[in-house]
């Protein structure tokens, strides 16, 4: 895999504002919490599976960035550093095991036979009403397999697929080398089509 | 390349990730191998539901409740108890009500520390080539007088030699009803030379009493330089 060199943090828009904001422009800091907050909303939702758990986690890493005021260092892209403090958070979430991964708090409401019903999906879709459904059963699918992924594929394939990141971006996040995620995000990637070869791969089944 | 170690690279060519000539590698296969072409289908497939996933939005109160959680940090954090009692304890401290009590246990400390600290009136015996040895006979003569007043005991075990001299001087304490009754009218006056005293303290008599202490300190103070200059004895020998 081709090492590309490392992007120039004081290149960043968003690591000048960090920069302003360390010399007390409070306004640089009210523009980054506007542009990023609801990225790293979506990303703690889909890591964590449960909305209200994501907004508390994202208020934490804010208020992480803001406490960094006098000590930041622009040795990265703003959104690398800020991502790497979201998973860290996000992993520790995890860890401390307080509460139960509740799906059903950020996709669409589903009945028990849920399940069951979406292996039932047909492949081609008779009316646009039944796609959408399919689409939202099938959300929710993705989102339980994503649930039993390891943490750091899971980071790796959302903030690739999620938030649009390089490889070499994603390997900064996660302090591994552009190859490691590589690996990561096949991995993550084939876990999803096993999990959803029904769908994908109706002819096999 | 084998078509496994192909499909192990499909993701990444399919984010257009890897190195150009491995792009044009996988692209090569995949226009001559149909296992791998709909391997690559399947992924895409995946790519495409997971793209398609719903965001997660914040709440429309998120915002607010971070600001007020940031301004509520900013704060200054309520004192627990300690550090309640700490700052009571420092602001009674600087209260101008207990000066006198403070000036009273300052005192006391500073005449306990003045006693632990009083100068040791003897030296250990120095060792043939300790530089003490050069020092004039005339000022080692009053710690000789002290030995002949101290039991041979305590002179073979130099560490209670010093407390030796404190405990004399506790004796002395111990003796002090006996030395107040002491007349002092059947004394015969201390005889000061009237040349020897400055006409001003003659003048003032309650400058008397503290003068020959005065005149004790001033040798006092010229004592490292009585103790460099060499003694006649010295001058004797090196002649």
């Amino acid at each position: 895999m081709e090492q590309r060199e490392p992007i120039a943090p004081h290149d960043d828009a968003d690591v000048q504002l960090m920069l302003r904001f360390q010399q007390g422009e409070v306004g640089a800091f009210q523009q980054l919490f506007q542009k990023y907050s609801p990225s790293v909303v979506n990303f703690a939702g889909h890591f964590l599976g449960n909305r209200a758990r994501a907004e508390e986690i994202a208020q934490e890493v804010f208020l992480q960035v803001y406490r960094w005021q006098t000590r930041y260092e622009a040795k990265a892209k703003f959104s690398t550093w800020l991502f790497k403090i979201a998973h860290n958070h996000c992993l520790n979430e995890v860890r401390k095991g307080e509460y139960r991964v509740s799906i059903e708090s950020i996709g669409p409401q589903e009945d028990a036979d849920g399940d069951e019903r979406e292996r039932q999906l047909p492949d081609t879709r008779s009316s646009k009403g039944e796609d959408v459904l399919a689409a939202k059963q099938a959300a929710r699918r993705i989102e339980k397999i994503l649930q039993r992924v390891p943490e750091t594929q899971r980071t790796a394939l959302m903030l690739s697929r999620l938030e649009g990141m390089s490889y070499q971006e994603v390997a900064e996040v996660l302090g591994v080398t552009e190859k490691a995620v590589k690996s990561l995000v096949f991995r993550a990637t084939q876990s999803l089509k096993d999990g959803l070869k029904d769908i994908v791969n109706p002819y096999d089944l | 390349m084998t078509c496994e170690k192909i499909r192990e690279e499909l993701v990444a060519y399919q984010d257009g990730e890897l190195a150009e000539q491995d792009q044009k590698y996988v692209a090569a296969h995949l226009s001559t191998c149909s296992v791998c072409t709909q391997e690559a289908a399947a992924l895409a497939r995946v790519e495409k539901m997971f793209g398609s996933l719903e965001r997660v939005t914040p709440s429309p109160n998120f915002a607010a409740n971070f600001w007020q959680r940031l301004e509520h940090e900013r704060q200054p954090q309520p004192e627990n108890r300690f550090a309640q009692w700490w700052r009571e304890l420092r602001e009674s401290m600087t209260n101008w009500h207990l000066t006198p009590a403070l000036v009273g246990v300052a005192s006391v400390l500073i005449f306990f520390a003045a006693l632990s600290q009083r100068p040791e009136r003897t030296s250990p015996t120095p060792g043939p080539d300790s530089s003490i040895m050069k020092k004039p006979e005339t000022v080692a003569k009053p710690a000789m007088s002290k030995e002949s007043t101290v039991p041979a005991e305590v002179m073979e075990k130099s560490d209670l030699f010093i407390d030796y001299t404190v405990i004399t001087d506790l004796d002395k304490f111990a003796r002090l009803e006996e030395i107040a009754a002491i007349d002092l009218s059947t004394e015969q006056p201390v005889e000061v030379a009237e040349a020897e005293v400055p006409k001003e303290v003659l003048e003032d008599p309650g400058f008397f009493a503290q003068y020959q202490i005065l005149q004790q300190l001033e040798r006092l103070k010229n004592f490292d330089a009585v103790l460099a200059s060499p003694s006649q004895n010295d001058e004797e020998t090196q002649g």
